[in-house]
């Protein structure tokens, strides 16, 4: 089947005559159709799956948790040195011997499997990620479980799907279902999962793959939901912003939390170079040291930067700190997650980045309240928007952001503060820091996966950026070919367009209309010498691209108006679309500022 | 024709017909196979899932009782260490724990963290609008604050809301402390309407000398007494409800009923200057009230007689503290004319004068208020023939027209 027919942009006629971009395929046939129906049930199993594992992986957290530190929320002084360096020390040799692709968050990686390993990820890889970030994470790193979650989705999908032996298609789609499914669990959020897979780890939205990756979340956080609790994350009073003036107290958390979204960027992709510069048998000790730090920060008094810290925003969020203390804690949470990712311990920056964001929010809150009393908003208030800040600025998702806040405070009238800080946060933040943290740390690994942010940012080039006028010669299909000669006889084009419609367009050499005036076919109508096949006719808001795939056959295409096919606007070939990427190529080598062929 | 070659482009390959049919029936069963397969495997691992979960869930559930339990140990010790546990229990509980939450907020306000007790507290009124025991709490904590109407709302809110055990003492309890709040902040006519409110509640003796006082103290000396008697006739011993029925009377200015009330109190055991005072004055009242209804000529000559001759006693312990002799010299002049006028109304107001002359009675007594006025004025004292005398002035001038 050409690809043209998977194309959903592309209109097909009915009556069989002119055909448009999407080529009359061969009779579709029952199994394509079965295939997708079949992708679909598979994406609610893998939802499943990554569900039950996601649920394993958060029991797995909280036992090592308790056995580590204790049931205490502020754990002894000594273990709290004790247990993230012994189990850095652990946690090194898994992952330098038997689990080595486990490093990292686990984003890029699943972006690796879809764009550059056709889908693959091994199943070793869930269990190593499952075993060194649960002990990391339990330990006290300043970790999350969301990446991780995300990954052993991913990967649960990959095997699910080599093993079922799907297309290279399917394969290459189905980790970041699998992704999907494990975020949506893990966050207890599957609209958000969505957002973020698409925005961040796809690129595009399309039917088919929304279908399968909404599929999956969904049964995937039933799941979670079942065993633990369908509750959201955080609550907080119900917010009322009494005046629009109340907003710039919200916007003014975006921009901070903007600047602080850059430091933490920066921060890690200053040490993370350096760590992973030093000779590598320091790995061994690598995630210790960081362990020992993250301790030594929570020995001397502030032991809720250690652990994904949940509980603390909890706290945060029903007002238990001083705006200094939670400005402190913001700091010192960009520091010790600094220290334990840069190490290489396995483990995410979701749960860091929302911690962060909450206790800048919070204290930002409280400052401007400890100025303009009468500002309304709760601190809890201030902390939950400071998320969505944090999320929108380091993590770049500004779609995901929004939807997160919303679904892990189960509260819909914070819509607007969230909107105005996060657009904020997201602005500014681009400006201080161009290229997002998950870029880097691609780059940085030497890994060259495609920026979502840039694509995002794309100006797609369409048939009418590329077409010209009507300039060459054009006959009609119930003329005379005497007629017909006449009206071409001076024109110096090589190819004659032919209006046959109903029947459609249709593009012949100029040279065969003499041909067929002289001999028996004299009196004969043009539309009596066209060849079976219709030249496509397309449309000015199609892709380029669209157009290319059908050049290689004709010399030019008609483009005609959508509402009025009577009226032809133009015509296209293969010179005008490759002067029009020319022309965009060359803006863009200008375009200094946008970094979008860095 | 066929020679002709008006195709501008390659000759297209046809393309491909539908595929056989004959593959369908063992595509199907081998997909049915992969789904059995992938059934089974689900329900295995839910299963495994549900095993490990509930497992954990036993421990969670543990940890969360025993610092819950450790938490209330705490607050029954009053060491002050209860929040700590309480935090813990809450990151141990199932999802969102009300109770836990409510403990760890009731401690935290006992501990003077006001608000951070109220981030709590208001999260859980969004659940629960309704809960008594979250409304009471808010009201005290806003009642703290000064934040009145605020306080308020909680209050009623507690009054009319939902109590799990004993709903009707909660109730009067959130109103007694409304009310209480209420006399704080000088608001007596809101008072005094939740006090008339309570009444009906009021069926034992103790809430009814308990309401009677509350009465009392917002002026309401008429309800308060019929609150009063309403306990003395349940236990006529009762020394509060004699002391309050004793203090009303007294202030409804039924002496006589006043005198017998708190001679009653006294004799039970009530011994506080107050009561003594108002009984020595009460008693004053009864032997001077030349008012006092079916009093004979004669009496009522006899007890203006007295109330002149009590002025003049002022008079001398006035000059008396003042250094003075009276009569004496021009110093203190007001002090002289006082005492000169004191005494030519006592030559005047003989007893068989007073019997026989009604104006004569009222210009005496106007004299004498009058001397006593400014005795009381230059020389105030708190013995309790100043404190009757003062009374019998100012029932004279509510009683004239």
């Amino acid at each position: 089947m050409s690809a043209e027919a998977n194309n959903p942009a592309v209109e097909t006629t009915n009556d069989g005559a002119t055909p448009d971009l999407n080529e009359a395929a061969p009779l579709a046939s029952s199994m394509p159709f079965r295939e997708e129906r079949f992708f679909l049930v598979l994406a609610i199993f893998i939802g499943v799956f990554a569900g039950l594992a996601v649920v394993c992986f958060r029991i797995t957290i909280e036992w090592i948790r308790l056995e580590l530190l204790g049931s205490a929320l502020t754990p002894d002084r000594i273990r709290m040195l004790l247990a993230p360096t012994l189990a850095g020390l652990v946690v090194a040799v898994l992952v330098l011997r038997f689990f080595p692709e486990v490093r990292g968050s686990g984003v890029n990686q699943t972006k690796a499997a879809l764009y550059i390993y056709n889908g693959f990820i091994p199943f070793k890889t869930a269990i190593g990620k499952f075993i060194t970030s649960a002990l990391g994470i339990g330990s006290g790193q300043s970790l999350g479980p969301e990446d991780p979650s995300l990954q052993i989705g991913a990967s649960i999908a990959s095997a699910l799907g080599r093993r079922l032996r799907l297309s290279r298609d399917r394969l290459r789609l189905i980790a970041p279902i699998g992704a999907a499914a494990g975020l949506s669990a893990a966050f207890n959020a599957p609209i958000s999962a969505v957002l973020f897979v698409i925005e961040e780890v796809i690129g595009r939205w399309t039917a088919g793959i929304l279908g399968s990756v909404v599929l999956a979340a969904i049964s995937s956080v039933v799941v979670a939901r079942w065993f633990l609790g369908a509750e959201p994350m955080f609550s907080i009073p119900a917010i009322q912003v009494r005046s629009p003036a109340e907003l710039l107290a919200y916007a003014a958390l975006g921009i901070v939390g903007a600047f602080a979204s850059a430091v933490f960027a920066k921060s890690i992709s200053f040490l993370r170079p350096r760590v992973q510069s030093l000779p590598w048998n320091t790995r061994y000790f690598q995630p210790a040291v960081a362990g020992l730090l993250v301790g030594v920060i929570g020995y001397f008094g502030f032991p809720q930067v250690m652990g994904p810290g949940y509980a603390y925003m909890d706290q945060a969020l029903h007002n238990q700190y001083t705006w200094q203390l939670l400005g402190l804690l913001a700091g010192l949470k960009i520091l010790a997650t600094t220290l334990s990712f840069s190490s290489g311990s396995p483990g995410g920056m979701f749960a860091p980045t929302l911690f962060i964001g909450c206790m800048l929010g919070g204290a930002v809150g409280g400052l401007e309240q400890h100025f303009f009393s009468h500002l309304t908003g709760s601190i809890g208030t201030y902390c939950l928007v400071g998320m969505g800040v944090l999320f929108a600025g380091f993590l770049r998702a500004p779609m995901t952001s929004v939807f997160m806040v919303l679904e892990v405070s189960g509260d819909y009238s914070i819509i607007v503060p969230v909107m105005v800080a996060n657009t904020l946060a997201y602005l500014i933040s681009r400006q201080l820091q161009p290229m997002s943290i998950l870029d880097m740390l691609s780059r940085s690994s030497g890994v060259q996966l495609p920026s979502m942010e840039e694509q995002r940012e794309e100006v797609v080039l369409r048939i009418e950026d590329a077409m010209r006028p009507v300039r060459v010669p054009l006959v009609y299909g119930q003329e005379q070919i005497a007629t017909a000669l006449e009206r071409v006889a001076d024109s110096p084009d090589s190819y004659v367009l032919v209006d046959n419609r109903p029947e459609g367009w249709c593009v012949i050499k100029k040279q065969a209309l003499p041909i067929a005036q002289g001999d028996t076919l004299r009196g004969t109508t043009v539309a009596a010498i066209l060849p079976p096949m219709r030249t496509p006719q397309v449309y000015p808001d199609l892709p380029l691209e669209l157009a290319l795939r059908n050049l290689r056959d004709w010399p030019f295409l008609p483009v005609v108006h959508r509402a009025e096919p009577q009226q032809l606007l133009g015509v296209i070939s293969l010179n005008d679309v490759l002067a029009a990427y020319r022309a965009r190529s060359s803006y863009d080598h200008h375009d200094v500022g946008a970094g979008i062929l860095a | 024709m066929a020679d002709l070659d008006l195709s501008v482009s390659p000759q297209r390959t046809v393309p491909p017909g539908p595929p056989p049919p004959s593959t369908t029936p063992a595509w199907f069963e081998r997909r049915a196979v992969l789904l059995f397969g992938l059934v089974l495997t689900a329900s295995v691992l839910f299963a495994a899932t549900y095993f490990i979960n509930s497992r954990f869930e036993v421990r969670r559930r543990a940890l969360g009782e025993y610092w819950f339990k450790k938490g209330q140990a705490e607050v029954a010790a009053r060491t002050g260490n209860a929040v700590e546990d309480f935090r813990n229990a809450l990151a141990y509980s199932d999802g969102d724990n009300f109770q836990y939450r409510l403990r760890l907020a009731q401690a935290l306000s006992r501990s003077g963290r006001a608000d951070e007790a109220i981030a709590y507290l208001e999260s859980l009124w969004e659940r629960e609008p309704g809960n008594g025991t979250v409304n009471l709490e808010l009201a005290r904590l806003k009642a703290r604050q000064h934040q009145v109407a605020d306080a308020l709302r909680f209050f009623h809110g507690a009054i009319y809301g939902i109590w799990d055990d004993d709903p009707e003492q909660h109730r009067r309890t959130a109103r007694f402390e409304l009310i209480q709040f209420l006399l704080q902040q000088g608001s007596r006519t809101q008072a005094e309407s939740e006090l008339v409110a309570l009444t009906p509640e009021a069926i034992t003796p103790d809430l009814q000398v308990r309401v009677a006082g509350l009465f009392v103290q917002v002026h309401d000396f008429r309800r308060a007494m019929q609150l009063y008697d309403r306990a003395l006739r349940s236990d006529g011993s009762n020394p509060e409800a004699l002391k309050g029925a004793g203090e009303a009377a007294y202030n409804l200015g039924q002496y006589a009923a006043a005198a017998r009330y708190l001679e009653a109190a006294v004799h039970h055991g009530v011994q506080d200057p107050a009561t003594t005072q108002m009984l020595q004055v009460s008693d004053l009242m009864r032997q001077l009230d030349p008012y006092e209804p079916r009093l004979s000529g004669r009496t009522r000559a006899q007890r203006v007689i007295a109330i002149l001759a009590q002025v003049g006693s002022r008079l001398r312990d006035c000059a008396a503290a003042s250094a003075q002799t009276l009569p004496g010299d021009s110093s203190g002049a007001w002090l002289q004319q006082a005492y000169k006028r004191w005494l030519d109304v006592s030559k005047a107001a003989t007893e068989h004068h007073l019997m026989r002359d009604e104006d004569l009675i009222d210009s005496t007594l106007n004299t004498a208020f009058d001397i006593d006025r400014q005795v009381s004025a230059n020389c105030a004292t708190k013995a309790p023939v100043d404190t009757a005398l003062a009374l019998l002035s100012r029932e004279r001038d509510q009683a004239e027209p």
